[in-house]
């Protein structure tokens, strides 16, 4: 009967610790070379976050509630501080967040709009102009497989906002 | 040349003269350039290594190893036995080998390093580069002499700090959300806010995220392999805060809470620099006490040395919403700001929407905007703005739910369909002001509880004394919390009976998790619960040997009962685990059964739950129990509150009437 017990006792440790510990606290789509690889490559999202919390709480049941074991750092191989020049945000931006951006081109509004235009170095009484001549010609950018090129060429035939696209 | 060094000879023998003890101290500091890791044959010319000399003992002088600053830029905490150790864990962050433990050696090796070339660890960066926090704190304090300790140029650095462009920082607090099981407590990172960055932009802004490195594409084999062999590491990253919003406002759908803190433009140059060095190190990840909250907390602490933030976190956990208690104590928080999630701002959408517009952009979901479209273009086209724009949020969500390939920045054909339609309306989109769902977070009440009870079971009275370890249950004072979902982890209750004179463990509940999620026409959410216990039964009159031991779990539904309310009406199927230990048995069952509740708030701060269960075994022994309560709570102020329970227990063919009453203090 005491195995039993202790049964239990390993049972209550290695299912119910790591559910507060390690799913409460690991941010675990931190993985490798940061969320920014994960989400751009699209391998995250609600079923991943949650069958890698699953996974985590498998590996706590495994090496204890304490402390998680993992890779080495090797792993990370790539830069871990990702900034970079002005010119290669913009790309960057437009590269992960094309979704959000076409949708609000389509709306003539919003913030990731707002922020390309900030980007491209468009003054705030031009943002309106901005956002109607860029909803005028969602049907180019939204074909398009270079986003930012299309919403240059946009700018350049439009005489208000030329001057920012040179 | 020759003069220099001759005065720095005279400087050198005064200095040895001046004092037997600094003849000695000589000696070490020869040691102690020999234990860094500069290589003396190298290339450091006696010039140098006599500047070097000089610094060494100004800093001895000046005990800067045992300043409160030093001790904060390598992560020094006091060790149980005496002594200091570092938080850190990468060997490339230590100059000397003895560094992670000896302060001192650490000082002298990190002086001798910054006349090196060398770079450091891994990385491509000289000393002075890679550390460049410690480099400008030495150099202000020892004043170098570029004349003989001349300055790196760090291209890396001078790009991350252009880059950043910090004006201000900002804690984010990502609420927590029942669904996600990983979001229960919470979590922090600092976001850099850029100069000129208004609402809408600040998502250019970069983050800084202390998070555990746990990778996802790893077979579970190997996970479990390098599990066992190596050990999670937690790092610092430097990411852009529009990965981080898409991260927590669409994928999890966590409303963001951001706390700018009260730090003047030119500090942050210095914790940047820190972050910096932190930024090509680990620490080990320690989900309770050095988690993501904490080491932010051990960021900032560069800038409160003399009275660190952490030292409140160094003994027992560390729960993220705690963090920003602490940060508003010291004063240190300006302006807090709040973001809704995906889910909420779709809520928010359709409270501006009539029930047609809400019913043709479900239609169009459900049978594709084609078949729609007629009856949307019926409509004034400020209504069809709405209902498209409904329809386009309704897409996304459902794709982010449903697809493997969530995240992707692609559109598909029916969300491509509906923005062409949207952008030919040519009408921009109304933006929309959502209010919180309640108070700050940090407003909420303490994450531990402590309390006393008195009640009466089967004719038996007592008195409780109650403790739980964290966060939150339903019937807990629920502002700054977020709604229907709770978490109690680790709650104790000691018991003395009128009969007996001791005081005995009554029972343990290690986890209890309840996710209420509502459900309506868009949103099909699946509620749950699951909890781990240990109970002595009040049913039986001597229960001095009767154990239970239960693990449960069910699913099932919610719904709200009426519209702007936090109000919830639950139903569960529930199956579990019960042992009966006691003197005359030990048993098992395997059992299954319902569930089903109301939850309530009819003013503020009175909290009301009629919770009814029964269950049945399947497998096992004969299992038979049944349940009827109703609990009552009253929150006194934020950290108190009075509860009421009154049930009906029917459990295995004894019967009992109960009723008690406890105060709970939270803190």
């Amino acid at each position: 009967m005491n195995k039993i017990k202790t049964a239990c006792l390993a049972v209550v440790l290695t299912s119910a610790l790591p559910l507060v510990s390690n799913v409460a606290y690991a941010e675990e789509n931190g993985a490798g070379c940061g969320v920014g690889k994960v989400v751009m490559e699209g391998k995250s999202g609600k079923d991943a976050h949650v069958s890698a919390a699953f996974i985590n709480m498998a590996i706590h049941a495994v090496v204890g509630p304490i402390q998680l074991f993992g890779m080495t750092s090797g792993t990370v191989g790539c830069d871990v501080t990702q900034t970079v020049s002005n010119d290669r945000e913009k790309e960057r931006f437009v590269a992960s967040n094309q979704d959000s951006l076409i949708t609000e081109i389509a709306q003539g509004n919003g913030a990731h709009l707002t922020s390309l235009a900030s980007l491209m170095g468009v003054s705030a009484e031009d943002h309106s102009a901005f956002f109607t001549a860029l909803q005028m010609n969602y049907d180019e950018i939204a074909v398009s497989t270079d986003v930012l090129a299309s919403v240059h060429s946009i700018m350049q035939s439009e005489p208000r906002l030329a001057g920012y696209a040179s | 040349m020759q003069k220099k060094l001759l005065t720095l000879y005279v400087l050198l023998i005064s200095l040895v003269f001046t004092g037997s003890s600094w003849g000695g101290e000589i000696a070490d500091v020869d040691k102690a350039i020999e234990r860094g890791e500069y290589d003396r044959a190298s290339n450091l010319s006696i010039e140098s290594e006599h500047y070097l000399k000089r610094l060494v003992l100004s800093a001895r002088e000046k005990n800067l190893s045992s300043s409160p600053l030093w001790q904060v830029l390598i992560h020094y905490k006091p060790t149980l036995f005496f002594g200091m150790e570092s938080q850190v864990d990468s060997p490339s962050f230590f100059l000397s080998e003895a560094g992670k433990r000896d302060p001192d050696a650490e000082l002298m090796a990190t002086l001798a390093s910054f006349f090196s070339k060398k770079p450091v660890g891994t990385t491509e960066y000289e000393p002075q580069c890679r550390f460049p926090a410690r480099y400008s704190w030495l150099k202000e304090m020892l004043a170098f002499d570029p004349a003989y300790l001349p300055e790196a140029k760090c291209d890396k650095l001078e790009e991350f700090a252009k880059a950043i462009a910090a004006q201000s920082l900002t804690v984010i607090f990502p609420s927590t959300h029942p669904n996600s099981p990983s979001s229960m407590f919470g979590h922090t990172l600092l976001r850099v806010d850029k100069e000129g960055q208004t609402d809408e932009t600040r998502m250019l802004a970069f983050s800084v995220n202390y998070a555990a490195m746990i990778p996802q594409d790893q077979d579970m084999l190997s996970y479990t392999v390098m599990g066992l062999s190596g050990g999670f590491y937690g790092r610092f990253m430097v990411l852009p805060y529009y990965l981080k919003l898409r991260e927590y406002g669409q994928i999890e759908n966590r409303d963001l809470w951001e706390y700018t803190l009260n730090v003047p433009p030119e500090k942050i140059d210095f914790v940047l620099k820190h972050a910096f060095e932190l930024a090509y190190s680990h620490f080990d990840y320690y989900f309770f006490t050095e988690n993501c909250s904490y080491h932010l907390l051990s960021l900032l602490d560069v800038l409160y040395a003399e009275e660190t933030l952490t030292s409140e976190f160094d003994f027992g956990w560390t729960v993220p919403v705690d963090t920003l208690k602490a940060l508003e104590r010291r004063g240190l928080i300006k302006d807090v700001r709040f973001y809704p999630s995906q889910a909420r701002l779709i809520t928010g959408q359709r409270d501006v929407m009539d029930e047609g517009e809400q019913r043709l952009a479900l239609q169009a979901l459900d049978s594709g905007i084609e078949s729609t479209i007629d009856e949307i273009r019926s409509r004034d086209s400020d209504s069809q703005v709405r209902v498209l724009d409904l329809l386009t949020e309704y897409q996304r969500y459902t794709k982010v739910e449903t697809s493997e390939e969530t995240v992707s920045s692609k559109l598909n054909s029916e969300e491509r369909k509906t923005l062409r339609y949207r952008s030919k309306l040519l009408i921009k989109s109304p933006k929309l002001d959502i209010q919180p769902p309640g108070p700050r977070p940090d407003y909420g009440h303490g994450s531990s509880r402590i309390g006393v009870g008195t009640g009466e079971a089967n004719g038996v009275k007592y008195t409780d004394f109650l403790w739980r370890a964290a966060y939150h249950d339903l019937l807990d004072p629920s502002q700054g919390f977020v709604s229907n979902s709770s978490l109690s982890f680790l709650d104790v209750t000691l018991r003395k009976t009128e009969e007996q004179d001791k005081v005995e463990l009554q029972k343990i509940t290690i986890i209890d998790v309840q996710s209420l999620e509502p459900r309506d026409s868009f949103f099909r959410n699946t509620s749950w619960h699951s909890s781990v216990q240990l109970y002595r039964s009040d049913l039986v009159t001597d229960p001095a040997d009767n154990w239970f031991f239960v693990a449960e779990g069910g699913s099932g539904y919610t719904y709200h009962l009426f519209e702007d309310k936090d109000d919830a009406w639950y139903g569960f199927v529930d199956a579990g685990v019960k042992h009966d230990h006691s003197r005359n048995a030990q048993r098992y069952s395997l059992f299954t059964g319902v569930s089903s509740g109301l939850i309530l708030e009819p003013v503020n701060g009175w909290r009301v739950n009629l919770n009814g269960e029964y269950k049945v075994d399947i497998a096992g022994y004969e299992l038979d129990q049944r349940e009827v309560s109703l609990l009552q709570s009253v929150a006194i102020n934020r950290n108190a509150s009075l509860r009421f329970q009154l049930s009906k227990v029917y459990e295995d063919g004894l019967r009992a009437d109960k009723a008690s009453v406890s105060l709970f203090i939270y803190y």
